[in-house]
C-alpha cells in the first residue's frame, strides 16, 4: 500500500483506491522498484561466449561493467536451456520446483520410450533418419507448433462486443501454446500420471497433430471468420 | 479477399518473428565421432571366460536364458523397462562379479560353503553383479536358490494366513507358491534328475501325502497346487536340497539379494492382538536361515546387503556388520566381504558411451568431454545415478 500511495504522489494525482491499477500506474511501480540501474547487464553463462569474449577486445570493457546478479536457476551446465528453463516454471504449481524438475524429467524418458520403439521397429535406414528421438527437440518443436500468430480481442462498439483479430505478441504466444499444451496434459483421468499424457501430447504437436494443435487452429478460423470487424482495432 | 491477405501477410510477418527466437534452434547429434563413443563389447556370452581384461566390457544375456532365470524376479522393474526400450539385455563386467566367479570356480565342495557378500552404498551394482553371477551359475548347472527382493514377503506380501501346520506361525501363501513357480522355471533341468527324490514322508493333510521316494517336483507342484501349503513346501523343499546337497547329488547355490533384509525388521502383517508378526514367526523368511548356516557343504552363498532392504531407522551405515545386525552377522560368520564401488575411470566413460550408442543419452552435449564431466560430477560416479541423470536427458 505504501508503493501505491509512492507511484499516485510521484503521478501528481490520486487514484481510487477501488480503481485497478492502469498499465502507466504498474509502469511507474516497477521503474520505482526497480533495484538495479538500468546500465547493468544480464550475466553471461554461456562457456563459449565466455570463451570468445577473452579472446576479444571486448573483454577489457566489460571488466568495468555491472552485471545483474544471476537468477538462481541459471548454471553454466552444457546441459542448461533456456526454454527448458522457463517451460519448467510453468509446469511448476505452488513453488514446488524440485517435483516440476523431475515431471519434466519423466516426461523426457517417456518421449525417449515411445520415439526409440518406433526407431527400432522401423525398417528401412530412411524411415529411422525421420524419427526424432531428442526430447528437447520434441519439446521447442511442439510448443512452436502450437503458437499462435493471431488471437481475438474483445471491443465493444455501439452497444455489442465485437471479437476482433488482433497479432499476438511474441511472448503472450508462447503463453498461450505452453497453457493450452498444459491443459491438454492435465485433462486426464485421476490414475495418469502427468508425464505420460504431457509426452503424447507434445509427440502429437511436434507432428502437427492432437487437440493443441486443433485449438490453435481453431482459435486462427475465428479470426479469419471476423476478419470485417479487423478496423476496430485501430478505428 | 483483400483483407484474407491482409491477415495472410500479417501473419506471415509474425511468424517470422516467432522463428527469430531461440524455439527453433534445432541441435543434432553430430558431434558423435566414432572412437569418442565406441562402446566396448565383448562377444564371449559365457560368464567362465570374463577375466579382469574384460572389466568394463558388455555383454549381451541370450533372451532365452533372462526368461527362464528372471521371469518372477532379479531384475528390478525400471531396469526390465529399460532393457524393453533397448531391445537387449546387455550387462557391464565389474570387478566384483568376476572375482565372485572366480571364487566360485576355485572352490572346494567337500567343506561348509563359502560366503560371499557384496556391499556397498545404494545405487552401485551390487544386484546386477549377482545377475552376472546367478547367469555363471545357471550356466555351470548349479541348482540356484534365488530370493530377489526378500523386502516384499515383509512389507508388500499378498496374502498371510495363519499356519496350518506349525504352531504360532503364519504362512505366505500366493507369494510362496510364485517362488516355488520361479524355483521351478530356474531349476527345471537340474530337477529331472532322477536321483532327487524325498528322503521322508509329508503329510501335508489327513489325506494329501508325499510319499518317501518321490520326485522333488512332486513337492514342487503340490506347493503350486495348494497355495494354503505353500510356505511349508517351501521349507521342507529347501531343507531336502540341502540334504542332497550334502550328499553331494547336486552342486547348491544360495543367491538372496537382501540378506540383510531377512534379520531386520518386522512384517506389516498384524496378528490377532495387533502386534506386528516379527519376521522369526514367518515360514517363508525362516525357510531360507538354514542355508545360510555353515552346518553343511557342497555349495555356495551369494547374498547382497543393501540400506534400501533394511527399515527406515538402519540405514546409516552400508557396512556389513551394522546392516546384518548380531544376529545375521553370528549366522553368515565366516564369509568374504565384497566391495562394490563406483564406477572407475574406464567404466564410467563405458556407460555413457553405451547409452549414447543405445541412443538413451540423448542430448548432444552428453557426448562432449565437458558433458561427460558433467555427468560424472553430478552423479559421483554411481551407476545409479547416472542412470537417474541420463534419463531425463
Amino acid at each position: 500500500m505504501a508503493l501505491f500511495k509512492q507511484a499516485t504522489t510521484f503521478l501528481g494525482f490520486s487514484i481510487p483506491p477501488h480503481k485497478k491499477l492502469t498499465a502507466a500506474v504498474k509502469s511507474v511501480l516497477s521503474c520505482r522498484t526497480a533495484y538495479f540501474p538500468a546500465e547493468f547487464q544480464k550475466p553471461i553463462t554461456d562457456q563459449d561466449v565466455l570463451k570468445e569474449l577473452e579472446d576479444s577486445s571486448e573483454f577489457e570493457n566489460l571488466k568495468f561493467q555491472p552485471f545483474l546478479p544471476a537468477p538462481i536457476s541459471l548454471n553454466s551446465s552444457v546441459f542448461y536451456d533456456e526454454f527448458k528453463e522457463r517451460f519448467t516454471r510453468y509446469v511448476m504449481k505452488g513453488g514446488q520446483k524440485k517435483l516440476a524438475r523431475e515431471l519434466l524429467e519423466k516426461t523426457f524418458y517417456e518421449i525417449k520410450k515411445i520415439q526409440l520403439k518406433k526407431y527400432y521397429e522401423a525398417e528401412t535406414d530412411s524411415e529411422r533418419n525421420e524419427i526424432e528421438c531428442n526430447p528437447l527437440v520434441i519439446l521447442k518443436n511442439a510448443i512452436e507448433n502450437c503458437t499462435p500468430m493471431l488471437t481475438v480481442k474483445k471491443v465493444s462498439r455501439g452497444g455489442s462486443v465485437y471479437q476482433v483479430p488482433v497479432p499476438v505478441q511474441e511472448k503472450k504466444a508462447e503463453y498461450l501454446s505452453i497453457k493450452w499444451m498444459l491443459e491438454a496434459a492435465r485433462d486426464k483421468g485421476s490414475r495418469v500420471h502427468l508425464p505420460i499424457k504431457l509426452s503424447k501430447e507434445l509427440i502429437d504437436a511436434h507432428n502437427g497433430e492432437g487437440r493443441v494443435i486443433k485449438k490453435k487452429q481453431d482459435l486462427h478460423k475465428l479470426c479469419e471468420a471476423n476478419r470485417a470487424y479487423a478496423h476496430f482495432r485501430w478505428s | 479477399m483483400n483483407s484474407a491477405k491482409f491477415i495472410l501477410s500479417r501473419s506471415t510477418y509474425f511468424r517470422s518473428c516467432l522463428c527469430s527466437k531461440n524455439l527453433s534452434s534445432v541441435v543434432t547429434l553430430d558431434c558423435l565421432t566414432e572412437s569418442n563413443t565406441k562402446v566396448p563389447r565383448t562377444s564371449l556370452n559365457v560368464p567362465r571366460e570374463h577375466t579382469k581384461n574384460h572389466i568394463g566390457m558388455w555383454y549381451n544375456i541370450e533372451p532365452n536364458m533372462i526368461k527362464r532365470l528372471f521371469t518372477y524376479e532379479g531384475i528390478a522393474p525400471h531396469l526390465k523397462e529399460l532393457t524393453e526400450i533397448f531391445r537387449e539385455t546387455s550387462i557391464m563386467i565389474r570387478e566384483p562379479a568376476v572375482s565372485v566367479i572366480d571364487y566360485i570356480q576355485r572352490s572346494d565342495l567337500s567343506v561348509p560353503p563359502n560366503k560371499f557378500i557384496l556391499y556397498g552404498k545404494h545405487g552401485t551394482g551390487k544386484s546386477l553383479s549377482l545377475l552376472h553371477i546367478i547367469h555363471h551359475l545357471a550356466e555351470e548347472n548349479w541348482a540356484i536358490v534365488h530370493c530377489g527382493y526378500p523386502v516384499k514377503w515383509c512389507t508388500l506380501f499378498k496374502e498371510i494366513l495363519p499356519s496350518a501346520t506349525r504352531e504360532g506361525y503364519y504362512d505366505h501363501t500366493t507369494d510362496a507358491s510364485i517362488w516355488l513357480q520361479h524355483f521351478q522355471l530356474q531349476n527345471n533341468i537340474i530337477l529331472q534328475n532322477p536321483e532327487l527324490v524325498t528322503m521322508e514322508d509329508y503329510h501335508w493333510t489327513q489325506r494329501e501325502i508325499t510319499p518317501k521316494g518321490s520326485p522333488l517336483t512332486s513337492i514342487i507342484d503340490f506347493g503350486i497346487g495348494r497355495s494354503r501349503y505353500a510356505s511349508e513346501c517351501v521349507f521342507q523343499l529347501l531343507k531336502e536340497l540341502k540334504q542332497h546337497a550334502q550328499e553331494g547329488r547336486l552342486k547348491l547355490a544360495v543367491v538372496i539379494d537382501g540378506i540383510n533384509s531377512l534379520y531386520v525388521g518386522a512384517s506389516h502383517y498384524r496378528d490377532t492382538n495387533r502386534n506386528f508378526v516379527p519376521l522369526n514367526k514367518l515360514t517363508l523368511i525362516e525357510a531360507f536361515k538354514p542355508l545360510l548356516r555353515s552346518d553343511w557343504k557342497g555349495g555356495v552363498i551369494v547374498g547382497s546387503v543393501d540400506i534400501i532392504m533394511s527399515t527406515k531407522d538402519r540405514r546409516e551405515s552400508h557396512l556389513p556388520r551394522y546392516l546384518l545386525t548380531r544376529e545375521g552377522w553370528e549366522t553368515l560368520d565366516p564369509f568374504v566381504p565384497i566391495l562394490v564401488d563406483k564406477y572407475s575411470e574406464k567404466e564410467f566413460e563405458s556407460a555413457v558411451n553405451y547409452y549414447l550408442d543405445r541412443r538413451w543419452l540423448q542430448h548432444p552435449a552428453g557426448a562432449s568431454k565437458e558433458g561427460k564431466e558433467e555427468l560424472e560430477f553430478l552423479g559421483g560416479g554411481y551407476p545409479g545415478e547416472l542412470l537417474k541423470l541420463v534419463n531425463g536427458r
